[in-house]
This record gives C-alpha cells, structure tokens and sequence, in this order.
C-alpha cells in the first residue's frame, strides 16, 4: 500500500507535471516566455540550440531546489511581491555560480564552451517565469521539479519545430515584407495555436 | 573578476528616428515577451511601457558606468540585480497609477526583469557607449518599444474584450485574440507592414526614372551629355574617313564579280540538265539494278567483269544511265553549297 501511496502521491505528479510543461503548457508556445532568444539560438547553425536547452533545464531544475524553500518562507508575508523578482534573481545567480565554479574546476577543459551558453540559458525570461508560475500555482517539490525538467524538454521541442520551420521557410518563396522575422512570428503563432487546439483554452496546471 | 583583454570604447551616435530605422523589436526581436504574451488591453500595454521605461534607463545606465574590462560572467547577473531592484518602487508606482495592474500582467510583470531588452542590450549598446549616449540610447529603444506595444495593446483589447481603455464599443468578442499565438500573428503582420513601409519609404533613392517622369537635369548633368553625345559623332565621322575609297570600290567589283561567276556555274549546269536526252520509256520511278558482284571479304564487293555485257540489254542501259544521273545531281549539290 506505501508503494501505491507513493507513486500516487509523488511518481505519478513528477510525470504529469513534466508532461504538462513540454507539451500542454509549453514554456514557449504557450506561455511565449523567452520569444526572443529561441529566435536568436535557433538562428545559428548545428546544435547550439540542445545545448541550450540542456544548460536551461540544468539551471531551472538547481534554481527549483533553491527557489521552492524560500518561497515557502515568503507565504505568509503579505508584502512580498515587490520582492519576488529580487529575490528570484538572488537564487538563480547563486546557482549560475555554482554550477559556473563547478565547471571550472572539474571540467575546465569546456569552460569557454560553456561560458559562451551558459549566461544566456540562465538569466532569461523562461526561468524565472516558470519559477513564479510554480510558485503560483503551489505546486508539491516533485511536481515543481518535474516541471523544471519539463521545461527545459519544452524548449528543446519548441526549438527543434522552430529551427525546421526557419531551414523550411529559407527555402520558400515568401513574400518581401514577409521574409524573415515577420513569418516566423507568424509560423511560431500557427504552432502555438496547434497546441491550444489540444489543451483548449484553459490552463492545466 | 577583471578581464586581462583591452575592450575599446566606442562612440556609435544614437540618432532620434532609430526608434523607427532600427525598431528594436521589429529589427533586434527584443521585447517580445511582453507584447506577445503580456499586453492584452491597452492599460496592461501602458503599465509595461512605463515599466521597461525605468528599467531599461536604469540598466543602460549601469553598463556605461561599469568598466570596460569587467567580465561578462558578472556582468549579466548585475544588470539583472540592477533591474530587480529598480523593480521595487516602480511596482508602488504602478499600482498608484493602475490599481488593478497585478491582475492584468501576471507572470511576464516579474519575467521583465530578465527580458533580453533589458540586460543582454544593455550589454550590447551601453557599455561600449557614454553615460549620456547611453541613456539617451536606452529612451530611444524604449520609444520603438512603446509604439509597439501601445498598438498591439489597443488592437488585442478591442477584438478580445470589445472596449479600450476599459470603455465599450461593441459586444463582439473574440476570446482568442487575449491569447500568447495571436500576439505572435498580430506582430508578425505588424513586422511585415513595417518592413513594407521602410522599404517604400527608402525606395525612390535607388530606383531609376519612370518613363515619361524624366528627372529635371541641373546645368552641369546637360553639359555632360553634350559633351559625350559630342564625342561619340566625332567617333563615327573618324571612322568614315579612315576607310580609303578604292578600298570601297575593290570590295564592290570583286562582290559583283563573285555574283557574275555564280550565275554562269548555274546557267551551265541547268543547260546540260536541258542537253540529256530524254526517253520516255526510261523515265521509271522504281528500277530494279542487278549488278554481277563478287565477295572479297571484310564486306567488300566487287563488280564481276566476266559477266558485264558488252551489248547490254535496255533494261541494263538504264541502271548506267541512272548512276550517271546520280553523280551529277550530287555534284551539283555540292557546287550550290
């Protein structure tokens, strides 16, 4: 019966939440956290983009470690959101170095690799977005650490769609005013709209 | 903490129109976060306008004060600081001026601190720049920010909700238009009518005259055509007069004579064509020729003369007669060629 308890409790919402957030609540698609950089990653030739999205979901999981105790803290504190980005930015800066000193002294021979991808997946507008929404939402630690991971799945997919949609849309013949930035906002709202199509209006989580 | 490598400071000038000619969102793909995903009402667009208006000062600011040589690892995560806590009073500033504002922007009112626009711009433009560049800098990037959002603002909240500015006007509503995918469509038309605008705008510098709309010439571009129109007569009379006339006259006599030489070779051949006699119990379509042939090997045949009459038949006459023919129309052939 504690084994079934357990997963019911605990396996089953780690699941669910990671499935939520890569597909039904897509940190990019639905929620068009971070538009902007999936553009520019997606834009630059082979897999920048995996490594980016593996250094996101490495941050966001870290910075959920972090960030879910001290948001239990801060409950009862009616004041406090003012203070919610401070705070947030203190947690995942705390985990950049960590990771960063880390890094640097075990796996020094990547650190210019790393230095390059590194700042640009963690200070951006999809970690601390995901990290209120969790917080919002008072999600368990499990649920709010298979979100985290779902996240970074998310923004892999998205991307992988995105930069197909960029090399396919090269190829095309697109109107003048069209080319570029234009139709790819267009193409990435068609997606996005795909993906209300199955969740509906309404937010999961 | 400091990086060893010199980083040159330079002076790039921020003009008044690059809020228009290098619009950051349509130009950079910055800020599109809040105008996708946040404003959905045009009080929601002008609460994150006033926002990104302090943040992006006081970011911008930061980066031109900060030395040149201090490393980027560090740098980031202190614009960001720098934004978070500029984030602080001008939530009580907002909630002042817009006491519902927290329920209009949810998660992308703490997202802004993080916007690309924000601190990776900053970065970018204001650290190489002056303070004061910089600053100035930074209200020109917000005003080509403001614009956009305002509009998208204005556009998404009379579909989806029927009002603007919270006073209604019709009671149709499109429940979609409130929505992350419209907000990418909506700006991804907006960027294409602004990339048509730029061009049209800039076009005429580089296209040539229409016909029938000459340019007005202006006194020096007429003396220059003169000049050259001028010169190229005098080319041609040059020309004319290089040319020798009995030169001319040679080249006439000898094209006349050719002609001459033509007409005799095809007079002749037409009159022994007229001297054959003709019979008319020879002049057969179809002739059988059965010629006396002995192999010699390799696919070579030769005529067997033992067996060639001396007093032929008429119908062997006409197998001579016809090769005789044949070898006269190709030779004929060849003298028209």
């Amino acid at each position: 019966m504690s084994v079934l308890a357990a997963i019911k409790d605990v396996i089953t919402p780690f699941l669910w939440a990671i499935f939520v957030s890569a597909v039904g609540q897509n940190v990019l698609l639905t929620r068009s956290l971070d538009a902007s950089q999936v553009l520019e990653v997606t834009e630059e030739r082979g897999s920048g983009f995996m490594w980016h999205s593996l250094l996101l979901t490495l941050t966001m999981f870290f910075s959920t470690l972090l960030v879910y105790p001290v948001s239990q803290l801060m409950k009862n504190w009616d004041t406090r959101f003012p203070f919610v980005p401070l705070i947030y930015v203190a947690c995942i800066s705390a985990v950049y170095f960590l990771i960063r000193a880390f890094v640097q002294k075990f796996l020094s021979r990547y650190t210019l690799h790393f230095d390059e991808r590194f700042t640009a997946a963690t200070f951006n507008c999809a970690v601390i977005g995901s990290l209120v929404l969790m917080v919002q939402q008072n999600m368990t630690l499990a649920t709010s650490l298979g979100y985290a991971i779902g996240t970074g799945i998310g923004y892999l997919l998205a991307c992988i769609l995105i930069w197909e949609g960029i090399r396919r849309l090269r190829l095309c013949d697109i109107p003048k005013p069209f080319r570029g930035f234009p139709i790819m906002l267009i193409y990435i709202g068609i997606l996005s709209l795909s993906i209300y199509g199955i969740t509906g209006m309404t937010t999961i989580v | 903490m400091m990086e060893t490598k010199d980083v040159e400071q330079t002076t790039e000038k921020v003009h008044f129109l690059d809020f228009w000619k290098k619009n950051i969102v349509f130009v950079s793909a910055m800020g599109l976060v809040p105008i996708v995903a946040g404003a959905t009402s045009l009080k929601a667009a002008m609460a994150y306008a006033l926002l990104f208006l302090v943040l992006m000062v006081g970011t911008y600011a930061v980066a031109a004060i900060l030395p040149l040589d201090f490393s980027s690892a560090y740098r980031i995560p202190i614009y960001a600081g720098v934004a978070a806590l500029l984030f602080i009073p001008t939530w009580f500033l907002l909630s002042v001026l817009f006491p519902t504002f927290r329920d209009m922007m949810s998660i992308y009112l703490y997202a802004a601190v993080m916007e690309m626009m924000v601190i990776y711009k900053a970065d970018q433009f204001a650290r190489k720049t002056t303070l004061g560049n910089a600053i100035f800098g930074a209200i020109v990037n917000w005003l080509g920010f403001a614009i956009v959002i305002l509009l998208c603002g204005t556009i998404r909240e009379f579909l989806a909700y029927g009002t603007i500015w919270g006073n209604t006007l019709h009671e149709f509503k499109i429940s979609g238009a409130s929505r992350p995918f419209f907000g990418f469509i909506l700006v991804g038309f907006l960027g294409a009518g602004y990339t048509a605008i730029r061009d049209a705008i800039e076009r005429p510098k580089h296209r040539a005259p229409r016909k029938g709309h000459q340019k007005h010439k202006t006194l020096s571009e007429e003396i220059l055509e003169n000049q050259e129109k001028e010169n190229k007569q005098e080319l041609e009379t040059t020309e004319e007069q290089e040319i020798p006339a009995a030169f001319r006259q040679a080249h006439a006599e000898a094209r006349q004579q050719k002609k001459i030489q033509n007409k005799e070779k095809k007079g002749k051949n037409s009159a022994e064509n007229e001297e054959k006699p003709v019979d008319p119990e020879i002049n057969i379509q179809t002739i059988e020729v059965v010629v006396p042939l002995i192999e010699e090997g390799d696919g070579a045949f030769k005529i067997e003369e033992s067996k060639v009459n001396e007093n032929p038949s008429n119908d062997e006459i006409v197998t001579e007669i016809t090769e005789v023919e044949e070898t006269k129309s190709k030779n004929d052939d060849n003298e028209n060629e």
